[in-house]
C-alpha cells in the first residue's frame, strides 16, 4: 500500500495504537513483524516468499559466518548470500532485459530464433531490501559486526514496513541495535516525526503529484513539439518531480519510523544545492550511494592504486548504480553521465578550484544544478526518441514558454525550491523543523495539511521509486 | 513523555488550521453558490463503471462519446423507458473509438451500445485519452487482484465520499482563482455523479462568451477535419465495421448518433464538411453491418431543443431530449433494445 492512500492512513493508525497499547517489548516487535509483513502482502501476498526466503538464507550464513573460522568456508557462506540476494534481484529484474537484448542481436544478425518472453512482475521493494541483508552478512564477513541476533529481530529489520519498499537503506548497524531495548515513547519524537509524515505527504501528494507531474508528462510527451526552454523545462520540471517525489516518500519513511520510537538515517540532504558532482551524490538518496561506497567502490580499490584504477573504480560504480534502477539503456546512460562527471571533477580538480571564491562557488553549483537536471533527461526519458528530440530541442531555438499546466506554480516551486536548498545548504531539514517555535510550526503543518486536502483528488500517481 | 519543544501545542494548531480552513474553503464555495457536490471525472471513476459494465451479464445499455452524451443524456429517463440497466462510459474532449473497439474485443461485453458520433471524429484523432482510460482499465484488472491494498482503497475511497463529500473535489485554488479574475461568473457549472451522469446548468454562465468560445472549438476542430485525407475517414470507417461487427456477431446492437449542435454550427460543419460527403457516405457503409444511424437533423423533436452553448443541453431539458431521443430510436432503430416496457 502507498504512503498517500486511505488504506496506509487506516493501516497505521491501527498499528501505532495497538504497539504503543503494548507493555512488553517482544510483543510490541512481534506486532511490528505482522503488521510488516501484512503491509508487504497487500502489495502481491505471493511475494511475501521472497523476502522469507532472503531474510532465512541471510540469518543462517551469518550464524555460520560467526561460527567459522576457515577462509574457505567463510568466503563460500558470503557466496551463498550474494548469489540468492543478487540471483533473485537479477531475475527478476534483468531477465527480460538481457532476452530483449539477445533478441535484438539476433534480428540483426538476421538469425531465425524465437527468444522466449516471460509475463515477470518486479516484487516492489527487491533492490532495497536485498541490499539491506546483504549489508549485514557483508559486514558480518568483514568483522565489522559481530553479534547474530534473533530471527524475529533480523526478520524486523529486513522487513520494517515504513522503509521497506522504497527506503532508505538501512543499515543493520544502525536498526538491529535498536531492537535491544524498548523503544521509548517521546512526545518530542512522536510530534517530530508526524510532522514528517505530513511534510513527506505534502512533497509527494502537492508538490511532485498536482504541480511537477502533470508538467513534466506533458512536456516530455510533447518531446517532438517544443523547443530549447520547453526541453529544460522537461528535465528542470522532472527534477523536481523525482526529488519531492522520492524525498517525499523517504520523509513520510523517517516520519513513520519515529512514531514508533525508531530511528532511519537522512536519505536527501539539499541535493541541488551540491556544489560539485561527489557533494550531489553524498546529498542525493544517500542510503544507496553509501552502500555503493562502501561495498562496491571501496572494495574495488576505491581511490587508491593510481589513477586509471580510480577513474574505472568510479565508471563501474556508477554504472552498476544506474542498472541497480533497471533494466534499461536509458539509466546505464544516465549513470555513465554522472560516472564521467564525477570523474572529470576529480581530474580536473574542479571543486578546489570551485573553492576559490565565493562566485566561483554559486557558478559551479549552478553548473552542478543544471548537469544533473539534464542528465535527468535520460533517466526519464520512455525511449531514446523522446531524448533525441529533447537533446535537438536544446541545440535549436529558444522557442516559446511551454504552454504546460500551472507553469507559473511550478517556475515558482522549482525556483523556490533551489534558493531554499541553497540558503540552507548546512542545515538539516529535520533539525530545522525541530528548532521551530511552535506557533508558526503549527501553522505551518496545518497549512501543508490543508494543502493535502484540497490537491488530494484525482487519480492516484505511485511513487517514482516503487519500480526500482 | 516530555514537551520540551512544544510539539502538543504545534499539533494542536496545525488541527485547528486543518479544520478552520476546510471549513472555510466548504463555506467559500456554499458562499458564491456555484460549487455543487460533484464527483471528480477521473480515470479511476470511469474504470469503476468500466468494471461493472462486465460484471452485469444481462442485456443493458452503454454510452460512449464524449461531453454531448455525457450532458444531453439523463440515464434514469433511458432506464424507465427500456428497463434495462445504463452505464455511462463517455469521456469528455476524447474520441469514442478506443472505448468502442475496447468493448468489441470484450467478449463479455452484450446489450445495446449507443455512440455519439461527429463526422471530426471519423479523422480517428484525438484518441489518447481514451486509450489512456483504457489502458487504466486493463493495469487495474492485472493489478488489483494482485495487490489487495487498492481493493481496500477504492471502499475506503468510496465510504469517504459518501460519508464526508466535498465541495472542493476535483476543483483546484488555482483554477478558482483563474476564473475568478478572467470572470466572476464563471463558477463550475457542471455536476458529476457517482453514475457518471453529467448535468450542466448554464444559467450559471454569461453563454454568449461561452458560445462564441464554443463556437471558435468546432470551427478550430471542423478546419482541422477537413484537411485530412479522405482515406483516413475511409480506414477510421473500416475500423468502426470492424468493431460493430464484432459486437453485432455476439447479439449486440448499436446506434451511432449525432447529438444536436446549434444551426451556425451546423452550417459551419457542412461548408467543410459536407453532409453528403461524410455522414451519409459514413451510415452507407456502416449499416452494412447492421448498426443503425441517428442525425438529429432528421427528427424535428430533437432539432427544437435549447443549447446554450450551441453543442450541450441545459439540465432542465436532459429528460425531455432524453425522452425524446428514445421516441426517434424506437421509430427510425426499430430493435434497438429487446425489451421495451408497457407505455
Amino acid at each position: 500500500m502507498q504512503f498517500d492512500t486511505l488504506t496506509f492512513l487506516l493501516f497505521f493508525t491501527i498499528v501505532l495504537f495497538v504497539y504503543w497499547s503494548l507493555t512488553r517489548w517482544s510483543a510490541r516487535k512481534n506486532l511490528l513483524l505482522v503488521a510488516s509483513y501484512i503491509f508487504y502482502a497487500a502489495w502481491n501476498p505471493f511475494y511475501v516468499g521472497l523476502i522469507l526466503l532472503s531474510t532465512l538464507v541471510d540469518w543462517w550464513v551469518v550464524g555460520r559466518l560467526l561460527a567459522t573460522t576457515g577462509l574457505l568456508k567463510r568466503r563460500a557462506l558470503l557466496w551463498l548470500s550474494l548469489t540468492v540476494n543478487l540471483g533473485l534481484l537479477g531475475y527478476f529484474k534483468y531477465t527480460n532485459f538481457l532476452l530483449d537484448t539477445f533478441r535484438d542481436v539476433l534480428s540483426t544478425m538476421e538469425l531465425d530464433y524465437r527468444v522466449p518472453t516471460y509475463d515477470i512482475v518486479l516484487p516492489v521493494g527487491i533492490s532495497f531490501y536485498t541490499f539491506q541483508t546483504l549489508s549485514y552478512t557483508i559486514d558480518i564477513y568483514r568483522g565489522k559486526l559481530d553479534r547474530h541476533y534473533p530471527l524475529r529481530d533480523f526478520a524486523l529489520f529486513v522487513s520494517f514496513f515504513p522503509q521497506l519498499v522504497a527506503g532508505p537503506i538501512v543499515r543493520a548497524a544502525h536498526f538491529l541495535p535498536q531492537t535491544d531495548t524498548p523503544r521509548p515513547l517521546s512526545a518530542d519524537k512522536f510530534g517530530l516525526g508526524a510532522a514528517l509524515v505530513i511534510t513527506g505527504l505534502f512533497m509527494k501528494v502537492v508538490l511532485a503529484d498536482a504541480f511537477l507531474a502533470p508538467a513534466s508528462d506533458m512536456l516530455f510527451l510533447l518531446s517532438a513539439k517544443v523547443g530549447a526552454l520547453g526541453a529544460w523545462y522537461a528535465a528542470f520540471s522532472f527534477g523536481g518531480q523525482i526529488f519531492f517525489d522520492f524525498a517525499g516518500y523517504s520523509t513520510i519513511a523517517i516520519g513513520a519510523a519515529f512514531m514508533l520510537g525508531f530511528d532511519i538515517p537522512e536519505n536527501f540532504r539539499k541535493p541541488y544545492a551540491a556544489i560539485g558532482f561527489s557533494d550531489f551524490w553524498q546529498r542525493w538518496h544517500i542510503s544507496l550511494s553509501s552502500w555503493f561506497r562502501d561495498y562496491l567502490y571501496i572494495p574495488l580499490g576505491g581511490n587508491r592504486h593510481g589513477t586509471i584504477h580510480i577513474y574505472r573504480n568510479l565508471m563501474l560504480t556508477m554504472t552498476i548504480a544506474g542498472m541497480w534502477h533497471g533494466a534499461s539503456w536509458m539509466f546505464l546512460i544516465w549513470s555513465a553521465i554522472h560516472g564521467l562527471l564525477l570523474a572529470t571533477e576529480r581530474r580536473i580538480g574542479l571543486i578546489s578550484l570551485a573553492k576559490t571564491s565565493r562566485l566561483t562557488m554559486f557558478m559551479y553549483g549552478a553548473f552542478t544544478l543544471v548537469a544533473v537536471n539534464f542528465a535527468w533527461l535520460f533517466f526519464r526519458a520512455p525511449n531514446a526518441n523522446v531524448v533525441v528530440n529533447l537533446l535537438q530541442a536544446i541545440a535549436g531555438p529558444l522557442g516559446e514558454i511551454p504552454a504546460v499546466p500551472g507553469i507559473l506554480p511550478v517556475t515558482a516551486i522549482l525556483i523556490g525550491t533551489w534558493l531554499y536548498q541553497a540558503l540552507t545548504r548546512n542545515t538539516s531539514f529535520l533539525e530545522m523543523l525541530d528548532r521551530m517555535r511552535p506557533v508558526p510550526r503549527g501553522i505551518m503543518l496545518g497549512s501543508m495539511m490543508m494543502l493535502i486536502f484540497v490537491y488530494s483528488g484525482g487519480d492516484e500517481r505511485s511513487f517514482i521509486y516503487f519500480q526500482f | 513523555m516530555s514537551m520540551s519543544r512544544g510539539w502538543v501545542t504545534s499539533l494542536s494548531i496545525s488541527f485547528l488550521v486543518l479544520v478552520t480552513g476546510i471549513g472555510l474553503w466548504e463555506w467559500n464555495y456554499a458562499r458564491i453558490g456555484g460549487y455543487s457536490l460533484s464527483m471528480e471525472g477521473t480515470t479511476e471513476h470511469w474504470v469503476r463503471w468500466r468494471e461493472k459494465v462486465v460484471k452485469d451479464p444481462g442485456d443493458k445499455i452503454i454510452l460512449i462519446g464524449a461531453s454531448r452524451i455525457q450532458l444531453d443524456m439523463d440515464l434514469a429517463t433511458l432506464r424507465k423507458n427500456t428497463g434495462l440497466p445504463v452505464y455511462q462510459l463517455a469521456i469528455d474532449g476524447s474520441s469514442f473509438l478506443p472505448i468502442l473497439e475496447d468493448l468489441a474485443n470484450d467478449q463479455r461485453v452484450m446489450g445495446t451500445i449507443l455512440i455519439s458520433i461527429l463526422p471530426i471524429q471519423l479523422t480517428g484523432d484525438n484518441t489518447d485519452t481514451a486509450n489512456d482510460y483504457v489502458r487504466n482499465y486493463y493495469d487495474w484488472l492485472a493489478a488489483a487482484y494482485k495487490n489487495p491494498w487498492r481493493l481496500s482503497e477504492r471502499v475506503l475511497r468510496e465510504l469517504a465520499y459518501k460519508m464526508a463529500p466535498s465541495r472542493s473535489q476535483g476543483v483546484r485554488p488555482e483554477t478558482l482563482w483563474m476564473f475568478a479574475l478572467l470572470d466572476k461568473e464563471i463558477f463550475n457549472y457542471f455536476v458529476t455523479y457517482e453514475t457518471r451522469e453529467v448535468e450542466a446548468d448554464y444559467s450559471k454562465l454569461d453563454t454568449k462568451a461561452v458560445y462564441a468560445w464554443r463556437f471558435k472549438l468546432h470551427l478550430d476542430s471542423v478546419r482541422q477535419a477537413a484537411e485530412v485525407p479522405y482515406s483516413v475517414i475511409d480506414s477510421t470507417t473500416e475500423r468502426l465495421q470492424r468493431a460493430t461487427g464484432k459486437i453485432i456477431a455476439r447479439g449486440g446492437r448499436v446506434v451511432f448518433i449525432q447529438f444536436p449542435i446549434d444551426d451556425k454550427m451546423l452550417a459551419a460543419s457542412e461548408l467543410l464538411l459536407p453532409r453528403a460527403r461524410y455522414w451519409d457516405e459514413f451510415t452507407a457503409s456502416i449499416t452494412r453491418s447492421g448498426v443503425s444511424t441517428i442525425h438529429f437533423d432528421d427528427f424535428q423533436e430533437l432539432r427544437h431543443f435549447n443549447l446554450p452553448d450551441g453543442s450541450h443541453i441545459d439540465k432542465r431539458d436532459q429528460v425531455a431530449f432524453t425522452q425524446a431521443l428514445v421516441d426517434v430510436l424506437n421509430r427510425a432503430a426499430p430493435g434497438w433494445v429487446d425489451q421495451q416496457l408497457p407505455e
